[in-house]
């Protein structure tokens, strides 16, 4: 029964503001502001290099969130002279699939920095890991601003939800609103730089906590 | 605090131990390594075998550990072997060569054989190996790869025993499944008690799967419980083991108290439980229980010197080299960093107390009575660690008379001291002067099946010494790199950063290239008529002859020879070359060969009184390095030539000549040559300043020559991209004021804007 009580919370929606916690050791039971805030927390780094085979490293630091969090495990996913290859992505949306259940959440989002090359691998890759977990895991991507232009290449990408980050732009300084309309709903910004004037339409604000380590 | 702290996570099995301790921030450059320092040859599993090859006292010290098993008849027997390639997994040096095993592909390979059962998957993502706990939000290292070495090597033996299609098998490997579930998602399956009919020891494994799937689901108290059943019933293949598991179940879930010490040592003080005294050790110090950091160096050191260690020797080499490294510290006569190594002497009571760390010690030379140590330890024990520890420091005036080279000639093949017995027995020849005999063995020995390519490097360094004549020596002069490295890669690798990749492959490794020993040989030993006699030598690879060629023109030009057939040869070897040099052939006074020379070494930024081995220099010819390896330093106090940089690799051998044996083939008359030509380069300026002089020189007797605008404006461009003299601004800033003076509309002057008074 409780169980069950729990996996309904679980599956609903993330709150409107979601705390990003990256790799560092967190107790977070007092700190958490708003109270109510859900965690986003980087459960697993992926890495393709060359051909070769994915490498995966999980999270290894301990957060502690205070109990009833709204927790979203994130995977990110870093690149070096990788080949995006079929093989690849066969492999990676296959690791990506299996990490709502080892992290038992019920929702998972996907950050990845995609060169122009690689954006149909990241868009097969992301129709993959959403066939594989089904449609009752709220999936969410991380996206560059840059992205989120009217013709935008994830048109069409099978997510509930896209998340512009609104920091670490260097010079390339975008703000909001974003002209593709999947872009318009979510934002990501971080605490470290001037706050960013966000409009009416975002309704879920993920931020990253001073001292995160990207 | 700090120690154990260290040793804790690479207990965690955590690859810490990264070679490269930091990015460089200084120019790195590209190197050729033909025999290893600080390792054996690749694959090391030939070395884990007991191939050692010859010994290198550089080597990191796991590599001494090892070879001093292999030498002392312990050996390493099959799971110690595993233990010892999954090490260097742990220390992230797999990718060298990939001679750790994936135990959990192995294991997913040997039960897909097992017919008529299915296996539940093992989630990629965790490979079977991670549990998430939900306390901290964070994965843990659940099961370690020996769990699945285990259960390998335990399906293995029942397939064995009872076929892999029986029931037994069946039922084991089902269980054995049922394990691993709870590897990644704790608590999901535990395995059911057997039927009766099975056989006795198929009951027995299911008893120790029960208990180690309560372990991995975190089921302490029940995982304990049935452990310590096992650890009393006698019959179990699993007795043995469970004495520690039991202690392990403990120690994992932070209720190990004040009892820990004492069962911990009632084990160790148990002969029949000696299979485990090795971990047991190790578990020890991993719960802190340890506090004498010398005590147990000092038993792992024993622990290491015995054998069957079983499972406990990653361990033990770990925590062994790391508090070897502590205790020795910045006496290390091999540090991995220079910039470690202090001036205290080092104090060998801390690996006085077994022989491994003796050994260890005096092999490297950590003392400078170590050499006559090694020698005491041999006559006492007549052991073939202490012949080879001897032998790595004797010289030709003892040798012979201590019984060193009889007792290294009648070292067998069959020895894993072979090679390094029969190395150092012909390198004492070679510097008794008993070079022939040295030859004819050394021939033979490079025809041995077993011996690896770089020892065979080092057979082929004394066989260079060994030559009876030039082609002889040039023919082992010239090889092929085992590596193309980075001067910032103290553990010679291949390099897989992107950024030293980047240095590095624009170098073939399968190009011939020239040895250190060889150009060190070359430029202290060889005179000018032999580089000269050597350079026309066209069975030489064409950029080394090139080289050669260069450096004997250049050599002739500060001895102020004339050398018109090398000018030739470097024409018909580089066709480019052919319009410079051109004027040096068909000169007919020696100041018109003399400027010819000068103009076209101007042109020539490569251009040295040197050789340079392996890579030699990083710029192409005829282009400017960017780095200032252009053209060679004041020879002012030659031989001892300060060098202006690191990066001038080869004024850095220039100051340090390698101490190495005349070559069989040079006469003392060729010696003595060599010798006067060396005092007579000792006196010679910097390079634009001894070329620049000579143009100026020229310009004053020969006013109106068509070359002299661009001789001068070289002049003024040499002094600031190359390795000038103190006093170098006075003939640039004459060379400058004469080019603007004389020809002020010509193109050379308007492309010399400036010059330079301090470089």
């Amino acid at each position: 029964m409780i169980a069950a009580l729990a996996l309904l919370l679980a599956a609903a929606p993330p709150p409107p503001q979601m705390n990003w916690y990256w790799l560092q050791t967190y107790q977070a039971t007092e700190q958490v502001k708003p109270s109510n805030a859900g965690a986003a927390f980087l459960a697993y780094s992926f890495f393709l290099g060359g051909t070769n085979p994915v490498v995966a490293r999980p999270r290894r630091a301990p957060l502690v969130l205070p109990l009833n969090t709204y927790r979203m495990a994130v995977v990110r996913i870093d690149h070096n002279e990788a080949k995006f290859n079929a093989a690849q992505r066969d492999e990676l949306a296959r690791r990506i699939a299996e990490v709502p259940a080892l992290t038992r959440t019920q929702a998972l989002q996907i950050d990845f920095d995609a060169p122009e090359s690689a954006w149909p691998f990241y868009k097969a890759l992301v129709g993959d890991v959403r066939r594989a977990i089904g449609p009752d895991i709220f999936l969410s991507i991380t996206a560059l601003a840059s992205w989120c232009g009217a013709n935008s290449w994830m048109s069409g990408l099978p997510v509930d939800e896209i998340v512009p980050m609104f920091f670490r732009m260097g010079r390339q300084k975008i703000e909001p609103p974003l002209a593709f309309p999947a872009c318009q709903s979510s934002a990501g910004v971080s605490v470290d730089e001037p706050s960013v004037r966000l409009p009416a339409s975002v309704k879920r604000v993920y931020t990253f906590q001073r001292n995160s380590v990207r | 605090m700090k120690r154990r702290a260290v040793i804790a996570a690479t207990l965690l099995l955590i690859p810490v131990l990264a070679w490269r301790i930091a990015e460089a921030c200084a120019p790195v450059f590209a190197v050729a390594v033909f025999h290893y320092k600080r390792h054996p040859d690749l694959p090391r599993s030939k070395f884990i075998d007991g191939n050692l090859g010859v010994i290198q006292p550089t080597w990191a010290r796991s590599y001494l550990v090892l070879s001093y098993r292999h030498l002392a008849g312990i050996g390493l027997d099959g799971a110690e072997r595993d233990q010892a390639r999954d090490y260097y997994k742990d220390r992230d040096t797999q990718w060298w060569d990939r001679i750790g095993t994936d135990w959990v592909a192995r294991w997913r390979t040997a039960r897909a054989r097992v017919p008529g059962i299915s296996h539940p998957p093992i989630p990629l993502t965790t490979e079977g190996k991670f549990a998430f706990d939900e306390k901290t939000n964070s994965f843990v290292l659940n099961c370690a790869e020996d769990a699945y070495r285990n259960a390998v090597y335990t399906l293995e033996d029942r397939s064995r025993r009872f076929g892999i299609s029986s029931a037994a098998v069946r039922e084991w490997t089902s269980g054995q499944n049922a394990v691993f579930v709870n590897c990644s998602e704790p608590g999901k399956a535990i395995p059911s008690p057997v039927a009766a009919g099975l056989p006795q020891i198929i009951q027995a494994d299911r008893a120790y799967q029960i208990a180690a799937a309560h372990f991995y689901s975190g089921n302490s108290a029940e995982a304990r419980r049935r452990f310590a059943e096992i650890a009393g019933d006698s019959t179990s293949p699993w007795a043995t083991i469970s004495n520690y598991l039991v202690l392990r179940t403990s120690v994992r879930t932070g209720e190990a108290g004040p009892t820990l010490p004492a069962a911990a040592k009632a084990i160790l003080a148990d002969p029949k439980l000696a299979s485990i005294h090795s971990i047991t050790a190790n578990l020890l110090d991993r719960h802190g229980v340890v506090q004498d950091d010398l005590e147990y160096f000092h038993r792992l050191g024993r622990l290491l010197s015995r054998r069957a260690q079983g499972n406990g020797l990653r361990d033990a080499l770990w925590n062994y080299n790391q508090l070897y490294d502590h205790f020795i510290a910045g006496a290390d006569p091999n540090p991995a960093y220079e910039g470690d190594r202090t001036d205290k002497p080092a104090d060998p009571a801390p690996f006085a107390d077994n022989e491994l760390s003796t050994w260890i010690f005096h092999l490297q030379g950590s003392m400078p009575a170590s050499g006559r140590i090694a020698l005491e330890r041999w006559r006492r024990t007549r052991s073939l660690p202490w012949l080879i520890a001897a032998l790595t420091h004797a010289n030709a005036a003892t040798a012979s008379s201590s019984g060193l080279l009889e007792a290294a000639r009648a070292v067998p093949p069959s020895s894993p001291a072979y090679f390094t017995a029969v190395y150092h027995y012909n390198r004492l020849l070679v510097e008794s002067k008993d070079k022939s005999a040295a030859r004819e063995n050394i021939d033979r020995i490079l025809g041995s099946a077993n011996l690896d390519r770089s020892s065979a490097s080092r057979f082929r360094d004394l066989r260079l010494v060994a030559s009876p004549n030039l082609s002889d020596f040039l023919r082992f002069a010239v090889r092929r790199p085992l590596l193309i490295t980075d001067t910032e890669d103290s553990a010679e690798v291949p390099q897989r950063n992107d950024w030293y990749q980047e240095v590095v492959r624009r170098f073939s490794a399968t190009e011939p290239r020239l040895t250190d020993d060889a150009a060190s040989l070359i430029n202290h030993q060889v005179s000018q008529r032999l580089l000269t006699e050597a350079a026309l030598d066209s069975t030489l690879p064409p950029p080394i002859q090139r080289e050669f060629l260069m450096t004997a023109l250049t050599r002739a030009a500060l001895l102020d020879i004339e050398a018109v057939g090398i000018a030739k040869a470097l024409a018909a070897v580089d066709p480019k070359l052919a319009p410079l040099t051109k004027p040096y052939i068909e000169a007919t006074t020696a100041d018109d060969r003399r400027f010819a020379a000068a103009f076209f070494l101007l042109h020539q930024p490569e251009a040295n009184p040197f050789v340079g081995a392996g890579i030699s220099r990083d710029t192409p010819p005829g282009r400017i390095d960017s780095y200032r390896d252009n053209w060679w330093c004041p020879l002012d106090n030659f031989p001892n030539t300060k060098p202006p940089g690191y990066w001038m690799e080869r004024f850095e051998e220039v100051r340090s000549p390698t101490p190495i044996p005349a070559p069989a083939f040079l006469s003392a008359k060729d010696l003595a040559e060599t010798a006067d030509e060396h005092r007579r380069l000792a006196g010679k300026p910097s390079s634009i300043d001894f070329l620049g002089g000579i143009v100026l020189a020229y310009a004053a007797s020969h006013p109106n020559d068509s070359r002299l605008a661009e001789a001068l404006h070289l002049t003024v461009r040499g002094a600031r991209v190359s390795c000038s003299g103190k006093d170098s601004w006075k003939t640039t800033r004459a060379a400058f004021r004469l080019l603007h003076a004389r020809f002020p509309k010509s193109e050379w002057a308007r492309k010399t804007e400036t010059w330079w008074r301090d470089y």
